[in-house]
């Protein structure tokens, strides 16, 4: 069975994604269109988050950004992207719901444009090998990292973590973090903390990345003019080993907390205050009002047109920066101000009162038509940027749901003002943090 | 219409310009979903004095431009921002040192949007009233900046490059300098700014060319516009007399911005873009990642992934720039002046780097080419009248002796200038 490529034939019509299962565990999907001047590959890990591997996966991506066998530090492989043409190599850590991810992305321009008749045939080569030596051959010896790249590497990670706090919408949103899940993996940074960073060995985090590259499940993603059996070949080059399938569970859910929960911390050096609020809203993944959810939030706090940015900032000038964002992936509703400090109880107060406005159904008609508009712009806007058509297909990878864009566009256009109060009356203020300035005396 | 191929990138522009000035450049991508319309005025921050049809010099208050790009989207009756969301359109706009830029996209409603961008745009209202309301927002936008450490290290070393002029002030002015604007300023720079032959209105993506130029043509012809002779008047720069200046402020590690101001007159007669492309293959040769020098500092923990090097050329001001976030920024500064003063060793010999850093900076280009807004906002348009495809075109003549002759021009008599940011 190792070697059975299963082929599963979407039956959508439009936005077709095929789906190549190279190993069990292990699914290729290539999305071919002339429309962009790049190739792009993108090969994600997915694991079940955990406290515990938070850490070591976040500095296994900084190592493997600047080193491997064949290129043994940041300036062999710098050398490497420059003969790729200027190939933007990049690794991440995202997540989605309880799931943790580390991405290796590659983007480069695509041959044709290069006025060089050798061009297409090695780069397209050399980028697959390139990924393979940063990927699958780590500069490892006796089963742990180089010591002096992983040194050097652990620093930076921890320079990342504790320059968090310099940018203050970023460490607000941490603290709000901490505050709202229950879950501690839930509760981590992406990054991890620095206190575990500080614990790693270059043992610890190989044996990360062993049960990284055996364990997880991959998702490759190639973008651009190529086709699966350009792509396939290149593929046999990489060890992809099958992997026992448990299906990742994705979305968090937490239980209703009886009563809100809220911190205020003050900062020397602080002129403006930030207000971050947490509200639950969670449906089930396949939800219906899942549609519904996204409008509410473009209502409330989503968009150009919400009640807070048309409120709040624009017509009582109470805030600088207001926005909302609802995820789906962890059934939360969040709030985001930058304000003057005395102003916060006022806005706070206010943000509530937009809230309840929308529980009453108190939407004018026609900015819900003009939010749906916008909103349905922004999704067809997104087939005009790689990045977003690849997030978007991972993501339907992950969930192993795939809405059609007419389907997405019609259930969008056929949420009402009814829908949206009714909906609106699940969401429930979970936690608040507040950064104010220190008092100056 | 001018009609420009570009075959290597498979890309056109048409150009026209109306009989009231406005220059118009359309690229129509039909395999896009969206279409991006912005217009611009090459008016921007620094631009502090002007006369209109040679009578007296206006001032202008620091923050004015920024201001005036704020308070057009509010009409007597409706406020535009607003109805571009209703259109389904996703708008915004935005100020730089020299020019000033009202954008939009969308998938739907394109022709509506356009004429809403023009007229909205074209249509000054500008109160006592709403202007006071103005002051409020932006004072707090004026504090968001100092909040953010990298602003105020930018700001910082500006400031030391070039005291007391136009660039060394925030775009978004102070509290103190736009409580000064008044309604007839505003009016006064509209007419000579904005009127038609300042704008150049740029539309990138799908849509049909000639059905959208007759609707800009029409939307032009139902306005009677005055135009009027304006100059604009440069200030003199004053020399530099801090070489470091340190300032406090609770950053985790400090942060260090490094400069080296350039007054070389050979270096004004020559194209801005293609200095530009020359300066980054060079920054490239002598500071990249690939380099020695960089690993060499990495290792040693000097600097990491967050260093940069940047040239800009924005008029009368040009400048070298470094930023860094180090605790080593006294090893920082000695690398940085010991690779400068070694440049003729260091480029010598260096004829395959140049080739290969070419070939990557022109992958780099081609890369950016994805997005519309890429196409209409990074090339030198406004400064040097090179789009985006012309710089890429640029590029690929350039030659290894260019990168010399301006190593020459450039690395003689280096000052190098600091501004640190530490706890």
């Amino acid at each position: 069975m190792d070697d059975y490529i299963t082929k599963i034939q979407s039956f959508i019509l439009t936005n077709t994604m095929k789906k190549i299962q190279l190993k069990p565990g292990v699914h290729l999907v290539v999305m071919p269109t002339k429309q962009f001047k790049t190739l792009n590959i993108a090969v994600d890990f997915a694991a079940p988050l955990l406290a515990s591997t938070t850490s070591a996966r976040a500095l296994l991506t900084y190592l493997t950004a600047v080193s491997a066998q064949k290129y043994p530090n940041q300036q062999a492989v710098a050398q490497k992207t420059i003969d790729l043409y200027g190939a933007q190599y990049q690794t991440d850590v995202t997540r989605f719901g309880q799931t943790h991810h580390i991405r290796y992305q590659l983007q480069m321009p695509a041959p044709i444009y290069l006025n060089s008749a050798d061009a297409g045939y090695h780069l397209l080569t050399d980028a697959f090998d390139f990924m393979r030596d940063m990927i699958f051959e780590p500069l490892v010896t006796d089963k742990a990292f180089n010591q002096s790249v992983f040194l050097q590497e652990q620093q930076s990670l921890i320079n990342e973590i504790d320059g968090l706090i310099d940018d203050k919408k970023r460490y607000a949103a941490l603290k709000l973090r901490e505050l709202t899940y229950s879950l501690p993996a839930m509760q981590r940074p992406t990054l991890g903390t620095v206190e575990d960073v500080k614990a790693l060995t270059p043992a610890s985090v190989y044996s990360a990345y062993q049960s990284m590259v055996t364990s997880d499940e991959i998702n490759i993603i190639v973008f651009g003019d190529v086709s699966e059996t350009d792509i396939l070949p290149l593929l046999d080059k990489w060890p992809l080993h099958s992997r026992t399938q448990q299906p990742l569970q994705p979305f968090y859910r937490q239980g209703l907390r009886p009563a809100t929960v809220e911190i205020t911390e003050t900062q020397a050096n602080l002129t403006q205050a930030v207000l971050m609020l947490a509200y639950q809203l969670s449906l089930a993944p396949d939800d219906p009002q899942r549609f519904t959810a996204v409008i509410l939030n473009a209502l409330f706090g989503g968009s150009p047109l919400s009640k807070l940015f048309a409120n709040v900032r624009e017509k009582s000038s109470l805030a600088y920066t207001i926005y909302s964002r609802w995820q789906h992936d962890t059934g939360f509703l969040t709030v985001a101000a930058g304000l003057a400090s005395d102003k916060v109880e006022l806005a706070d107060h206010m943000i509530q009162a937009e809230l309840q406005a929308i529980k009453q159904g108190n939407i004018k008609r026609e900015i819900l038509e003009a939010i749906k508009t916008s909103v349905v712009n922004d999704y067809l806007s997104q087939q005009d940027s790689p990045n977003s058509e690849m997030t978007l297909a991972f993501s339907r990878l992950l969930t192993r749901r795939e809405t059609p864009t007419n389907e997405w566009v019609n259930a969008i256009m056929a949420v009402s003002v009814e829908d949206v109060a009714q909906l609106a009356q699940a969401v429930v203020l979970q936690t608040r943090f507040t950064l104010l300035p220190e008092a100056v005396e | 219409m001018k009609e420009q191929h570009y075959q290597q990138l498979q890309e056109h522009v048409l150009t026209e310009t109306l009989d009231n000035g406005l220059k118009v450049v359309m690229i129509p991508k039909e395999n896009y979903h969206k279409t991006f319309a912005v217009l611009t005025t090459p008016f921007g921050s620094l631009d502090r004095h002007f006369k209109i049809n040679n009578s007296e010099v206006i001032d202008i208050p620091s923050g004015t431009a920024h201001f005036l790009e704020h308070k057009l989207f509010e009409k007597e009756s409706e406020d535009a921002f607003k109805r571009f969301g209703e259109l389904g359109a996703d708008a915004n706009a935005f100020t730089t040192a020299y020019q000033t830029s009202y954008l939009f996209s969308t998938t739907d409603n394109f022709e509506l949007s356009l004429v809403h961008l023009l007229d909205f745009v074209q249509t000054p209202y500008f109160s006592l009233q709403t202007i006071a309301k103005e002051q409020g927002i932006i004072g707090q936008e004026i504090q968001m900046y100092e909040d953010d450490p990298n602003w105020i290290v930018y700001m910082g070393l500006l400031q030391i490059l070039y005291p007391k002029s136009p660039l060394a002030d925030d775009i978004a002015g102070t509290q103190k300098t736009i409580s000064k604007i008044t309604p007839q300023l505003l009016y006064n720079i509209h007419k000579a700014f904005y009127q038609p032959k300042q704008l150049t209105l740029q539309i990138v993506g799908h849509f049909e060319p000639k059905t959208v130029l007759a609707l800009i043509r029409d939307n032009q012809a139902q306005k009677s516009i005055e135009d009027i002779q304006v100059d604009s008047l440069a200030d003199q720069l004053e020399i530099p007399t801090k070489v470091t200046e340190i300032k406090h402020f609770n950053v985790v590690r400090p942060k260090i911005a490094l400069g080296i101001r350039l007054e070389n007159t050979n270096l004004k007669s020559m194209d801005g873009t293609k200095a530009g492309l020359i300066a980054d293959i060079l920054a490239d040769m002598m500071f990249g990642e690939q380099t020695d020098w960089y690993q060499n500092l990495y290792n040693k923990g000097i600097i990491d992934t967050e260093f940069e090097t940047s040239f800009d050329i924005i008029r009368d001001y040009q400048f070298v720039s470094f930023f860094s976030e180090t605790t080593e920024y006294e090893a920082l500064t000695a690398a940085i002046q010991n690779q400068i003063e070694n440049y003729k060793a260091i480029l010598s010999g260096q004829e395959s780097m140049f080739e290969s850093l070419k070939r990557a900076t022109l992958g780099e280009g081609i890369q950016r080419l994805n997005s519309l807004e890429s196409i209409a906002l990074r090339g030198d348009d406004v400064l040097f009248n090179h789009n985006l495809f012309d710089k890429i075109m640029l590029l690929q003549a350039l030659t290894y002796t260019d990168i010399l002759d301006f190593a020459n021009k450039i690395y003689q008599n280096v000052t190098l200038q600091r501004f640190i940011l530490k706890k």
